[in-house]
């Protein structure tokens, strides 16, 4: 681990030393903290626990964006029901004699 | 009416068949092979058969792909198949006739028999319209009773929802007058049969199709005052 860091930060220092951005005194790649560090999970990335979590509605108003999805959702169905009753009264019909 | 090229040659098929049967005996020949004409008027009633075959086939499929049912999809899917069959049985009927009038009737049940384009089609959609308003009355009630639960929700923490409630009383109306209506359609075109050159009939036939038209106009109107039930349903739930 302490070979991989060293040459971890030989590395840092030598893409420094050519001037990536242009300036030639800083590193192009900001070095990384702690390459070895294990990986955060997704639980202990979870909201911190000081924090409270948001409420689902406040108990002074009735809780209705659920209901605004469902009335898109309706009319999308109203839409598709549309056309098919518009269909259905196209009196144009697809043969003029039978 | 308009007819089409391929109507008009088939009337021109029949005047010249007329004439032909009522020559005098004398200026008739005796031919053993059936005339040219007779030929032609098989070759064309194959075609027109096929294309009806065609357009029931795209018709079934429409109903078997149905998202619902107002309760006569498997009736119209058994016409739709017996008609398929009747066809094809006149269309062997033609392609054996010898008598060229004999032929000429045949022919005519083509489209007096069937009514593939001026009934069955216009039957079909009106059933796969009233299905589609059954779906969309499903929608909505599931949107009611979703949204009268929250109703019940607020009204048990005090808050004033008469407003609400009576958007929710319309919401039921409505539906419920919707799925009547379209029903109504769907039970009218059903029963329609097939003229079969029947004048009255096929008057009765477009009279039943264009009321049916008119109820699921009726039932889609119904289900838009359902949907603006619901909005102000909702809306007065945010104020309550």
């Amino acid at each position: 681990m302490q070979n991989r860091h060293l040459a971890l930060v030989l590395l840092t220092l030598a893409l420094g030393a050519c001037g990536g951005d242009g300036s030639g005194s800083q590193p192009a790649i900001a070095p990384r903290t702690e390459p070895d560090a294990p990986a955060v999970s997704a639980s202990s990335a979870a909201v911190p626990t000081t924090a409270a979590a948001p409420a689902a509605s406040s108990p002074a108003t009735v809780r209705t964006d659920d209901l605004e999805a469902e009335l898109r959702a309706v009319d999308e169905e109203l839409s598709a029901g549309q056309e098919s009753v518009n269909r259905a009264n196209d009196t144009s019909p697809d043969r003029a004699d039978d | 009416m308009i007819r089409t090229p391929v109507r008009l040659a088939a009337l021109a098929l029949t005047a010249g068949l007329s004439l032909a049967m009522a020559a005098p005996a004398g200026a008739q020949t005796t031919t053993t092979a059936p005339p040219a004409r007779l030929d032609q008027l098989k070759a064309k009633s194959d075609e027109q058969i096929k294309e009806r075959t065609e357009q029931i086939r795209k018709l079934d499929s429409a109903v078997a792909g149905a998202r619902a049912d107002c309760g006569h999809n498997a009736d119209l899917r058994s016409q739709l198949a017996a008609d398929k069959t009747g066809l094809e049985a006149l269309n062997a009927d033609i392609q054996a006739e010898t008598v060229p009038a004999e032929a000429v009737a045949l022919h005519e049940q083509i489209f007096t028999h069937f009514r593939i384009y001026w009934l069955e089609t216009p039957k079909t959609r009106v059933v796969l319209g009233c299905d589609r308003v059954t779906v969309g009355a499903g929608t909505l009630a599931e949107l009611e009773a979703k949204i009268q639960a929250r109703a019940d929700e607020a009204k048990a923490a005090g808050k004033d929802v008469a407003a609400a409630q009576a958007a929710l009383d319309t919401m039921i109306t409505e539906i419920a007058s919707a799925t009547t209506a379209a029903n109504q359609a769907d039970d009218a075109v059903i029963v329609l049969k097939a003229d079969k050159g029947d004048r009255a009939v096929l008057d009765a036939n477009k009279a039943a199709l264009t009321a049916a038209r008119q109820k699921l106009r009726a039932a889609m109107a119904d289900l838009e005052d359902a949907r603006t039930a619901a909005r102000t349903a909702v809306d007065a739930l945010k104020s309550a």
